[in-house]
């Protein structure tokens, strides 16, 4: 399983993208693995009929897997430019296909899927 | 010289390959053991030749698994140096702790009461005290943990004096620390100072290294599991002195443990080996146990504990090469038994243990079930190596290469 630590993974830890806050944000939602300390807070910035995402940013920590996750997640949003109920739609699955991953193990889905699932809170 | 190599063999798992073509380096021993292979026969022999009711089956078969069944007890008992009538079988320490709680707590803790735990305790040692704390509006006070990782005695003694607790809950040896916590001394200082309070020890992280004397301890209650143990899981105990167990109502009701019942109501058996344990028991679990106890028993606990002594000075040793890993708890051997957890600088505990795998290093990270001690140290998550009689230094040397790569891979 290094295969799990590929370029994309590395590359998105190393260097997230979006990271930052709007101090305006229309939503902010969090969520967190208390039981290994992860955590993403991630700001929402919406269009004037409050569908379509027009900005986003994100705060965090953890292990590369959740940090790469919301990274890689947070830019795909922007770049097909969704709206809050497509972001609903995204599966662990679309994330595993971004991050190139295949067979994750059980105990490292909370990781993969910790910034979706705050943003599914919408 | 304690061969851990030769004692491996007896252990069927330890013989597979991970990852395709790495050799199973098993370092998650505090999580669960690996099983050897006289105790999975024990098990399978249980099913397959004498499996039957115990008790009232008057026919061969239930006869040989009520005998199983009561030699099993026996042989469990003599592993603790306890009487067969202070063992209550459960499923692990966690069900062990709850039984004291709906048991002795339920009868004993009235409103105002303080009930006093540590910090660094097991979330099984501290959340059934807050229920029933709880539920009796009593309060639980906490015995703080020093900077290097040891219970802090002169709170203890402060906390047993000033609030008077009934009960004190510790851990005997910490499951994230590794800090073994001397009994002796929360015995001495509880009758010194508070000779009212009961003493609870979880053994669950003891009980694999350390020969366990439940006479000679001198405590009221003593919990243990035995598959961290080389037992099978879903199997536990719990010993209570005598003295308390003919105080306490059982909580579990149903078959096997009533005297009589009439529809106008019921008694419950004297007998204290059948009082507490309603319903069918796991006779092949025990069975299990007891060829654990037995094992443990020839290579002899002495022995077993100076084996863990070893690999715990090795460890430390090696891990503290690394200018990445700090340590977390003490760094003085004599102070710890089974375990060592760290944290490695700018990687997620997730990561390493994820990266250690990858060579074949089964390890552990996580909070390991003590959320408050994280929390007090700030330390997010931490990575464990945990050991057993069939670790070798070798699987330290293993391990400390796996975590070269983690450096590569995160160019730290």
């Amino acid at each position: 399983m290094t295969d799990l630590y590929q370029e994309i993974i590395l590359e998105e830890y190393k260097n997230p993208q979006n990271r930052g806050i709007i101090a305006d944000a229309d939503l902010i939602l969090a969520d967190q693995h208390l039981s290994c300390g992860d955590t993403v807070k991630i700001y929402v910035k919406l269009d004037s009929k409050k569908e379509k995402i027009i900005d986003l940013k994100w705060e965090g920590k953890g292990c590369a897997i959740s940090m790469a996750s919301v990274s890689i997640l947070s830019a795909a949003i922007l770049q097909r430019k969704m709206s809050l109920a497509e972001v609903k739609m995204f599966t662990q699955t679309d994330l595993e296909k971004m991050l190139g991953l295949e067979n994750i193990m059980e105990g490292r889905v909370g990781c993969l899927t910790l910034g979706l699932q705050a943003l599914q809170k919408s | 010289m304690f061969d851990s190599k030769q004692y491996a063999k007896d252990f069927p798992i330890l013989n597979r390959l991970v990852h395709g073509t790495k050799r199973l380096v098993y370092l998650d021993n505090a999580a669960t053991s690996q099983k050897p292979i006289q105790v999975i026969d024990a098990i399978s022999e249980y099913y397959k030749n004498h499996n039957a009711n115990v008790h009232r089956g008057i026919h061969q078969l239930g006869d040989e698994s009520t005998k199983a069944f009561h030699a099993a007890r026996r042989s469990i008992a003599d592993f603790f140096v306890a009487d067969p009538t202070e063992f209550i079988a459960v499923r692990n320490t966690t069900e062990a702790i709850n039984q004291v709680v709906y048991t002795w707590g339920e009868a004993n803790i009235k409103s105002g009461d303080t009930l006093l735990t540590t910090e660094m305790e097991h979330h099984s040692n501290i959340v059934p005290w807050q229920e029933l704390a709880h539920r009796k509006q009593a309060t639980v006070e906490y015995v703080k943990v020093t900077q290097e990782g040891l219970l802090d005695v002169s709170d203890l003694h402060h906390k047993l004096k000033t609030f008077q607790p009934k009960i004190f809950a510790l851990t005997h040896v910490s499951n994230t620390l590794g800090t073994l916590n001397s009994i002796e001394v929360a015995v001495h200082l509880i009758k010194e100072v508070s000779p009212q309070t009961k003493i609870l020890v979880d053994g669950a992280q003891a009980a694999p290294h350390i020969p366990i004397n439940f006479q000679q301890l001198d405590v009221d209650f003593y919990t243990v599991s035995a598959h961290k143990m080389l037992g099978p899981m879903g199997m536990g105990g719990l010993f209570v002195r005598k003295s308390l167990l003919s105080e306490m109502t059982p909580f579990l009701f149903g078959g096997g443990m009533i005297h009589e019942v009439n529809l106008n109501g019921t008694t419950f058996a004297e007998d204290l080996e059948e009082r507490f344990t309603a319903g069918t028991p796991d006779v092949a679990g025990l069975v299990g146990w007891a060829a654990a106890c037995e094992y443990l028993s020839k290579i002899g606990m002495r022995n077993l504990l100076y084996h863990d002594q070893q690999l715990v000075i090795y460890t430390l040793q090696e891990l503290q090469k690394i200018p990445q890993i700090h340590i977390v708890g003490s760094t003085v051997p004599e102070q710890r038994v089974g375990s060592v957890a760290f944290l490695y600088d700018g990687v997620h505990a997730h990561d390493v243990s994820q990266i250690l795998d990858s060579e074949g290093v089964a390890v552990r990270s996580g909070q390991h079930c003590t959320m408050p001690l994280h929390l007090k140290y700030d330390w997010g998550a931490t990575t464990r190596v945990s050991f057993q009689l069939y670790n070798t230094t070798e699987d330290i040397d293993v391990l400390v290469k796996a975590l070269q790569k983690v450096g590569q891979i995160f160019g730290k």
